[in-house]
């Protein structure tokens, strides 16, 4: 029997576990032949059942049979996503990638695997690295190149702008579009608070809130 | 024939009006759409219709003879949202709940019944709310939220995680509320507004008013040189 598993009960695994059929339905038909159980995994749940799904510990997770199991990792912050499915995928298991229902994809190249799609868009001549995280009413306009575990939180719109890996751009931020040949650079570990204002480049590990943005602190970039 | 008063003429009633007939059918399946009428119901004097739909006083509107008759306060202001609804239960008209086919309710969300909830709204999963609840269009609220009776959350309004919105509470357009920790929710007092565009970083006293980024509490004399509610 084949088990999709939705690591994180806590704020992105419910938004995103209802739209498992869907996105099957569209990008893993083959997936969905085969009947699959939905499954939270979270070790430090109260309850065996969560919102209609059965919620199992890691461990028993990682005691299923890896060639008949998919996963995805509901955790905002990208180096848990970074840890969690790195370990998930030594072991065997697949990385499979969530679309909301209302979700729009063109992206220049396909999006890395484990992406998690919310009500969002992904626009033409973008790229798209390994477990971008976005959640509702997004929009990564063109010209945009995100690296690997981004989180775009909801009501952000980017364009022409690089963002580096681990970096998040936290609900209702505004970052200026860069120009065609000079993107925006959002720099690799960089967090942009909720509703922050940004029109320079962000440095590697900035933590920037407020309008006009300030640099809160300096985050040490591994 | 089943009739769907909504209560006041504004651009929440206008607002109200387009998910009226999705709402009916909802409520009555089966109903053909010439089974349903839907009126404004104003105190104002005016035209006599909007949009092709008649304007009634709250005495004429209580007098119609009807098979069923429903109410929905389209108010944005939530203390005559309260004043609206409460007159009409003591009419003997019941709430209906208004919601666009766009809107998203996930799973796990009780909400108390005479909500507006307009186009591209996401409740997201583990959401309680209040009764007489408005939203206005595109808002997103998050997982673990408890929102109280009579709240209103303008356009674009976002309200993460973990946080506890208390009655009469008003989010205008834009304004954003960061996320509380399990054990240590986000809390917006009763009565407090939160004004366009401000981004709430922690907790906000009853009755206050907060704008900017991060916001401040105001004086919403100063600030609008006058008393504004």
């Amino acid at each position: 029997m084949v088990t999709i598993g939705l690591i994180g009960i806590g704020g992105v695994g419910p938004e995103f576990m209802p739209q498992i059929p869907w996105s099957l339905e569209h990008f893993n038909p083959e997936l969905l032949q085969q009947n699959p159980r939905l499954v939270y995994v979270e070790s430090e749940s109260e309850t065996d059942h969560y919102a209609g799904h059965e919620v199992m510990s890691l461990d028993d997770f990682k005691a299923l049979p890896p060639e008949e199991t998919c996963f995805n990792v509901g955790i905002a912050d990208g180096s848990a996503r970074k840890h969690l499915s790195e370990e998930l995928e030594s072991h065997g298991f697949g990385l499979l990638g969530i679309y909301h229902s209302r979700s729009q994809c063109l992206a220049h190249t396909p999006p890395g695997p484990g992406i998690l799609l919310g009500r969002a868009g992904i626009s033409v001549n973008s790229t798209v690295g390994r477990s971008l995280l976005v959640l509702g009413a997004s929009l990564i306009g063109q010209n945009c190149a995100l690296g690997d575990y981004v989180t775009i939180g909801s009501q952000v719109c980017i364009e022409h702008t690089h963002v580096g890996d681990f970096a998040q751009v936290w609900n209702g931020a505004i970052v200026t579009p860069g120009t065609a040949d000079k993107p925006r650079r959002i720099g690799q570990g960089a967090i942009i608070g909720m509703g922050a204002y940004i029109d320079e480049d962000v440095p590697d590990g900035a933590v920037m809130v407020g309008n006009p943005s300030r640099e809160l602190r300096r985050n040490p970039v591994s | 024939m089943i009739v769907l008063g909504i209560l006041g003429t504004g651009i929440a009633a206008r607002t109200a009006m387009h998910t009226a007939t999705h709402s009916l059918q909802l409520a009555h399946p089966g109903t053909d759409d010439e089974g349903f009428q839907v009126v404004f119901v104003s105190q104002k004097p005016g035209t006599s219709t909007l949009g092709g739909h008649d304007i009634m006083s709250a005495a004429e509107f209580c007098a119609l003879e009807a098979e069923t008759k429903y109410f929905n306060p389209a108010i944005a202001d939530s203390r005559h949202r309260k004043q609206a609804a409460t007159l009409m239960l003591h009419q003997g008209v019941s709430p209906l709940s208004l919601s666009d086919p766009s809107t998203l309710i996930l799973p796990d969300v009780t909400m108390e019944p005479g909500w507006l909830l307009p186009y591209l709204n996401t409740l997201n999963s583990n959401v309680r709310i209040g009764k007489y609840f408005h939203a206005g269009v595109s808002t997103t609220v998050s997982h673990h939220n408890e929102i109280g009776d009579y709240v209103t959350f303008g356009h674009r309004v976002a309200c993460s995680g973990n946080a506890i919105i208390e009655d009469h509470v008003t989010i205008c357009t834009g304004a954003m509320v960061m996320q509380g920790k399990p054990d240590k929710p986000t809390r917006i007092g009763e009565g407090a507004v939160i004004h366009a565009n401000a981004i709430v970083i922690g907790d906000v006293v009853p009755g206050a008013h907060m704008a900017g980024n991060p916001a401040k509490p105001v004086d919403p004399i100063q600030l609008f040189g006058g008393e504004p509610w």
